[in-house]
Parts: structure tokens; sequence; C-alpha cells
């Protein structure tokens, strides 16, 4: 996360190779992972964003930009090998038992905290509902980008509820500052623009993914959460 | 389960952020601050209908959304359907702390086509203010005068949809919060579309936000039906903005007549 140059070999040239080097093996399908991160969390944002929606880097963090890009490199590739069918798969927040990223580290501290006076309503994933939405994606072919949610969403404020976690709401205008400040001397793993993602909603249209690879969540978001923090209690 | 009792309390929401318990508790704060503190007065609540989708087209004022609370708790007080109302609310509303999550939980979604055809497509009544910001940022010797309605996109949901949409004359909006000036460049700073400057705001700080107990009236005209269009007139321009200018000056005309 921290060197910019390495996480950009991976995400962005690291998923050229790989579609390169499929398109010369003749691999019927690929399937890719991105996140729903990419619409990235924005007031502006429909209540439901659908596949179609444009993505503006402008607004990223460097992480989702870089998410971005890959999907816009895969976007090229797809016109160039019509004949290769390549799913994008951008899967809302995944909770499970060997999942760790920024996200889920802080919704784990015991003292979590908020952006004060936002409160924005988050989709969860179960693994479970993960690996199956990766299995639909194998059986039936779909060439393009798809979202993978939970049809609902639980508020920031009944996720850390629900973990028995405290919030500690800050102004944003203290917190963004402060985050900046401790990403730049090492004592966090992730910049300010990660708070955007706890201030406001990302939510994604689901009704593609049941129509096209006839996927429903399982475990609805909050359920998610449950089970989430009854394993790391 | 033993962890299911503690989050039972916590607000549960649907897709759009709308939350029934937070509707039930505050509803009875809400039908005081209506009733009791505005005062409202409701005229014409039938022309709302009991089931199935419509588009409310009401003016707007007021720096803050008290407008929308005041229609969704009136309908949902009078019409004898008890029926939801969505606010479709400009984008700073999202913006503005604690304010974003209070019109969310109460359902109000962001004004956008995406939105709006969503909710219509589940039989919602969702309410718009079509003059958006030029409502709101319009100086307190201009009340009430309808502002210009954007570009016709209520005319061309409705048309396209096929939904009927119903005037709305509010009244005592202005006046619960008269702004007597705005800044822009303040508004820059704080990334909202104006800083307002309004009898009590800033002068008494975060008190200066309650509105001022102005009487309301809530006036629902006879609905527009756009039935009889067909689907070649959505998109000419002609005809939307002739739809466009129909509705505004009816709620131009309701605003006149509830004086």
């Amino acid at each position: 996360m921290r060197d910019r140059e390495w996480v950009h070999e991976v995400e962005v040239i690291g998923t050229l190779n790989v579609l390169n080097a499929c398109a010369d093996a003749g691999v019927r399908k690929v399937i890719i992972t991105s996140t729903t991160a990419v619409y990235g969390a924005y007031y502006k944002n429909p209540a439901l964003i659908p596949e179609t929606f444009p993505l503006s880097p402008q607004y990223a963090s460097p992480w989702v930009k870089d998410k971005i890009e890959a999907e816009s490199e895969i976007k090229k590739f797809r016109e160039k090998k019509p004949e290769m069918i390549i799913s994008v798969l951008r899967l809302c927040f995944v909770l499970g038992k060997k999942v760790n990223n920024f996200f889920i580290r802080s919704l784990l501290r015991p003292v979590v905290p908020v952006v004060m006076g936002y409160d924005p309503c988050l989709q969860f994933l179960h693994e479970d509902d993960a690996i199956e939405a990766f299995m639909l994606a194998i059986e039936k072919d779909y060439s393009g980008e798809i979202n993978v949610a939970s049809a609902d969403s639980v508020p920031l404020s009944t996720v850390i509820g629900t973990g028995d976690r405290k919030p500690l709401p800050l102004p944003h205008f203290i917190l963004y500052p402060l985050y900046e400040f401790l990403w730049g001397i090492n004592i966090i793993d992730t910049p300010a623009s990660s708070l955007n993602f706890m201030r406001f909603p990302f939510s994604a249209d689901t009704s593609l993914a049941g129509r096209v690879l006839g996927f429903r969540a399982k475990y609805s978001s909050l359920e998610s959460v449950r089970i989430f923090y009854e394993f790391h209690r | 389960m033993s962890f299911t009792d503690k989050t039972a309390c916590r607000p549960i929401v649907d897709e759009f952020g709308f939350s029934k318990d937070f509707f039930d508790g505050s509803l009875q704060f809400l039908s005081f601050l209506t009733g009791e503190y505005f005062r409202a007065e409701v005229h014409g609540i039938e022309n709302l209908p009991d089931s199935g989708r419509a588009i409310i087209a009401a003016n707007h004022g007021g720096i803050l959304p008290w407008d929308a609370v005041v229609i969704q708790n009136l309908v949902f007080n009078h019409h004898h359907e008890r029926r939801l109302v969505r606010p479709l609310m400009e984008d700073y509303i999202f913006y503005l702390p604690y304010v974003n999550i209070f019109m969310n939980r109460l359902g109000a979604v962001r004004a956008c086509q995406e939105n709006a055809e969503k909710l219509l497509l589940k039989e919602e009544i969702i309410l718009t203010f079509p003059e958006g910001l030029k409502g709101v940022g319009k100086s307190f010797t201009q009340k009430y005068v309808v502002q210009r309605f954007g570009r016709g996109g209520l005319v061309k949901l409705a048309l396209r949809t096929r939904t009927s949409v119903i005037p709305v004359a509010v009244k005592g909006s202005e006046e619960s919060h008269p702004l007597l000036f705005k800044s822009n460049r303040l508004g820059k700073i704080f990334n909202i579309p104006f800083f307002p400057f309004t009898l009590t705001f800033p002068a008494l700080g975060p008190l200066g936000l309650i509105p001022l107990p102005a009487k309301w009236s809530v006036a629902f005209g006879k609905p527009f039906d756009f039935h009889n269009e067909t689907t070649a007139d959505f998109e000419d321009p002609v005809i939307v903005a002739k739809y466009n200018e129909e509705v505004r000056s009816t709620i131009q005309a309701m605003l006149k007549e509830t004086r």
C-alpha cells in the first residue's frame, strides 16, 4: 500500500500481463476481481450505483485509482479481443475469517474513529456469497462488469454497535489532517482518502448480477457483519 | 442467539437508507413540529393517489429542508392511506453533517434520474423541488416567486415513467428561515453552494438554525396526467418546455390563492 510504484505494477501491469498471457494461451474466459470502491464514496452518488456509472479517478484514493486504471485497461483489451470473455466482478467489502484490509482492521479496533455527522449505509458480503458469485461467473458467460453485493446495506453506526465497538466521532476537518499526519509518520496504514468510505455511501446496484449470473446473496449485509464479529470476538 | 437483542434497537435501513425505526421514533416530534409549532394547514390531500406512484412538485424555500419534512409528515398524518413520501433533495443536503443522516433515514435521496426512476418503479410517491437550488437561494424579497424549473427533468421523468405530477404550493417555508444575504465565497470555503445569512443564522450560532414559528400551509393541486402523450413526445424539447412551464405557473397561481 505504501509503495506506490509496486502497487501500480501489480494492479495495472500485472492485470495486463495476465490478460496477455491468457490471450496467448487461448484461454476462453478470464474472471477478474475488482471492487465497488471504484465508484468512489461521494455524496453525489446515486443511492444504488449501476455498472454503467462513469468512474472518476480524480476523486479516488491512490489504491482505487490503480483499480480504475486496471479496469480501463481491461475494457480496452476486451474491445481488441472480443472473442475472449472477460468478467469483472466488482465486489463490495467482503467479510470473512481470512479477509484483511484497512477497513476491516479499523472495524476491529476497540474504538473506531468515525467522521462526525456522517453515517453512510454500507454493503457487506459474506465470504461464502463471494465464492458463490465466482462459481456463477465460471458457469455463466458474461463479458463485462458486474456488481457483486448483498442487496441491502447497513449504517456504519449499526456495524460498530453490532461489534460492541465504540465509535469516536471527530469532525472531518480534524480527522482528515490527523490521518494524513499519522499516515505520513508510519503509524497508521491508510491515507486520509480512505476515510471517505466511512463518510459517504457507495452502494452498488445488484440487479445486473441477478439477471445475468442469477446471483443473490444468501447472507444480508447485517448478517455478514454479525457473523464477522462473532468470529472475531 | 445472544447478539440479536442488542442490535434490534439500532436502525435497519432499506436500500435507499430509509429507516422505519427512525421514522417511527421521530414521528411524534415531527408531528409536533408540523402541527403545533408550524400550525400547518393541509388542503386538497385527496389529490394524492391511494396507491401507486406519483410525483409531487413543490415550491422550495428555506435554507434547511423543513419543507420536505413538513410535506412528508402531513401526508403521513392526513392521508387516509398514511402514505410515505420520499423526498428528492439537492446534493448539498447529503454533504451537511447530521442533516444528511437525518434526511436519509427519513427516506430522502439525492435528486437524480436514477434514484427517481427506481423509487417510481417501486410505486412510491416522490417529492421533488424542481426549482432546486434556485428556490433555496432566493432572497426574502423574492419569496414565493417560483423560479425556473431546471431543464425539464421533472416533466421528462413524468412522461417517460407515465406518472402523474401533483403540484403543491407550500407557504411558510420562506418565513421560517428568511434569507437576507448569501455569500458564495464563504460557501466555497465550506464546500456548500452558498453560505446563508438569515435573521438568526449565523448570529445565534447553531441555535440560529432553529426555524422561526411561521404559520405553514400546504395545498395539493389537481394532478397533471400525461397519459395521452406518445413516446415520441418524451424527448421533444418544445413539449417538455410547455409542460414544464404549465406546472410552474400552476404552483405560482396556487401560491397566490392561498395568501
